[in-house]
């Protein structure tokens, strides 16, 4: 069974439509790509999973079972966890804190334990801390532990979002454009952790413009242009299809960010 | 030992000799303190923590008040037994004025909570249901339980005083928790909240009842100090003065809040003298802390770990 599945998702704004009939099913264990110029509604597509939007039409699967206009906060507690383009930290916060953020669904203390500090709080709050302290380890961040997350450099601070999202310890791992505004040696980096992150166990979708990154790193591609999937299929299959060469690869004018 | 353990040391011990070495003004000036301290720390909870705009919080501090005097004067029961109701009926009437308006961007909430507070105090001093008594409020409270008055300056100041210690405690325990953690995560991106499963509606709504109910019991033992209530107290104005300890003391930071009260409250008591000239005062505070400390006088401080997240194993 496919662990997430989208049904002939629509979405308009208005008179536009972002997203039109897309259809695609991501299996467990894979790394997934989505592709395709910008506007195609990539990030749309990642909105509608995540519930931020809720499709006009259309079903969105997961598991079996139908999450289509759920709460965004509920999302999260099914094992759905995205990054977003533009990073989105806690900025004043630190890394620690920024990272046990992802501990709250989690976590199961109730607000008034927190209060009276009972002694089942105290054991919540040390298995979260110690939970934060291994994911900073296996991040290799341990040293900003303390250091509040905007003065951190950009490469950094992508990798401080994917130890939160990693916090909620998901099943699926959404990640939008992961390498823009990365260096070559970021970029290389975030390839090996996301295979690393793969082998834990955990399924990865993302959309990335970098198109040698993305050849090298997934298993399995959709191809959007104007909302509608025009291809689908192994990394070697897309680079030698002529719709996609013809409507994205082939371009010169090809994104560079 | 830490500098601000020490300092907190030396706070308490002077608060806590206090009525011993001054006269009855200085125990009244120092008992309002303690009071005005606790409501400015929860409307911290809303306005500092949560960020929400909140300008109307007198409304549960009167709340607090009211149902603490109407209970003693109108239905004759002992001023103990209001306890439970001057911290459930704000933290209840929080939940249900405030979930139809948190969604609401900063300053459209500020004006809905204004709102609030002069709909309050118009029911007020209309003599609602008969039992405010209009423009003069309550007046009459019969303090007295276990053999004890507690109107007394001295027993007021102490239990003023006990609250504030009780307060900061559960505000500090709040601070370590994943509620507390919850709120400045909601503060600062709802959407990143969002996405990792923190429902923003609920604790917006928690951060306005948990408000609430610390106002509440403030408004309890305000009621007693001054055995009377009157609709004034809890006007418009008051809620400014909160909101401005906050934004001068700086925003979620404990230290910070207790100097706000400081200078907004106790200065002014000082100059009492130039009656017309306090609001003068309150003003040139603001103006100067605005402008040489914005983030307030003590900015609240971020890092702060348990010790066994970084140490070496």
């Amino acid at each position: 069974m496919a662990l997430l599945e989208l049904k002939n998702v629509t979405k308009r704004f208005g008179g536009v439509v972002a997203m039109d009939a897309l259809s695609f099913s991501v299996e467990p264990g894979q790394i997934y790509g989505i592709i395709g110029p910008n506007g195609a509604g990539k990030t749309t597509a990642f909105n509608c999973i995540t519930s931020i939007y809720t499709p006009e039409e259309g079903e969105i699967i997961w598991k079996g079972k139908n999450i289509t206009g759920k709460h965004p906060c509920d999302i999260a507690g099914l094992g759905i966890v995205r990054t977003f383009q533009n990073i989105r930290l806690f900025g004043k916060m630190s890394v620690a804190e920024n990272i046990v953020s992802g501990r709250h669904q989690k976590s199961k203390q109730k607000w008034y334990q927190g209060l009276l500090n009972t002694p089942f709080f105290k054991k919540d709050e040390y298995d979260n801390w110690m939970k934060v302290r291994e994911i900073m380890e296996f991040l290799n961040l341990m040293k900003y532990a303390k250091t509040p997350t905007n003065s951190l450099p950009y490469g950094i601070q992508r990798r401080v979002e994917i130890g939160r999202a990693l916090a909620t310890e998901p099943e699926l791992l959404i990640l939008d454009e992961p390498a823009a505004g990365l260096n070559d040696n970021e970029t290389l980096e975030l390839v090996e952790l996301i295979f690393k992150i793969r082998d834990m166990g955990i399924t990865v979708l993302l959309i990335e413009h970098d198109m040698d990154m993305v050849m090298q790193l997934v298993d399995y591609i959709t191809v959007i242009n104007f909302g509608k999937k025009i291809s689908e299929g192994t990394p070697d299959f897309i680079q030698n299809d002529p719709v996609v060469i013809e409507a994205y690869l082939g371009s010169d004018d090809e994104e560079d960010e | 030992m830490k500098k601000t353990t020490i300092a907190y040391i030396v706070f308490f011990a002077v608060m806590a000799l206090i009525p011993f070495v001054s006269n009855n003004l200085w125990i009244t000036i120092a008992t309002t303190f303690c009071i005005f301290s606790v409501v400015a720390l929860s409307v911290d909870i809303v306005l500092g923590r949560a960020g929400m705009f909140d300008m109307g919080h007198a409304v549960f501090f009167g709340l607090g008040a009211y149902a603490t005097a109407i209970m003693n004067v109108h239905f004759e029961m002992n001023i103990l037994m209001a306890i439970q109701v001057a911290i459930l009926l704000p933290a209840i009437v929080a939940i249900v004025i405030s979930s139809p308006i948190v969604h609401l961007r900063g300053d459209y909430l500020l004006v809905a909570t204004v709102g609030f507070n002069i709909v309050f105090v118009q029911m007020l001093r209309n003599n609602f249901l008969g039992l405010t008594g209009g423009d003069d409020g309550i007046f009459g409270v019969d303090a007295e339980a276990l053999g004890l008055y507690l109107d007394d300056p001295m027993i007021v100041y102490f239990m003023a005083f006990t609250l504030l210690l009780l307060t900061l405690l559960v505000i500090r325990n709040l601070e370590k928790s994943k509620a507390g953690r919850a709120l400045h995560y909601v503060q600062e991106d709802p959407i990143a909240s969002e996405s990792i499963g923190i429902n923003t509606r609920f604790y917006r709504v928690f951060s306005f009842s948990l408000g609430a109910a610390i106002a509440g019991l403030a408004g309890f033992i305000f009621t007693i100090q001054y055995t009377a209530v009157s609709p004034s107290a809890f006007d418009f104005m008051t809620s400014v003065m909160f909101f401005a300890i906050v934004l001068v003391g700086g925003k979620a930071s404990i230290p910070g809040i207790l100097a706000g009260t400081f200078i907004m409250f106790v200065l002014p008591e000082v100059f009492k003298g130039f009656e017309t000239y306090r609001y003068f005062v309150f003003g040139i505070a603001m103006i100067v802390s605005m402008v040489l400390r914005p983030q307030g006088i003590f900015p609240a401080k971020y890092g702060k770990l348990p010790k066994y997240v970084t140490e070496d194993k």
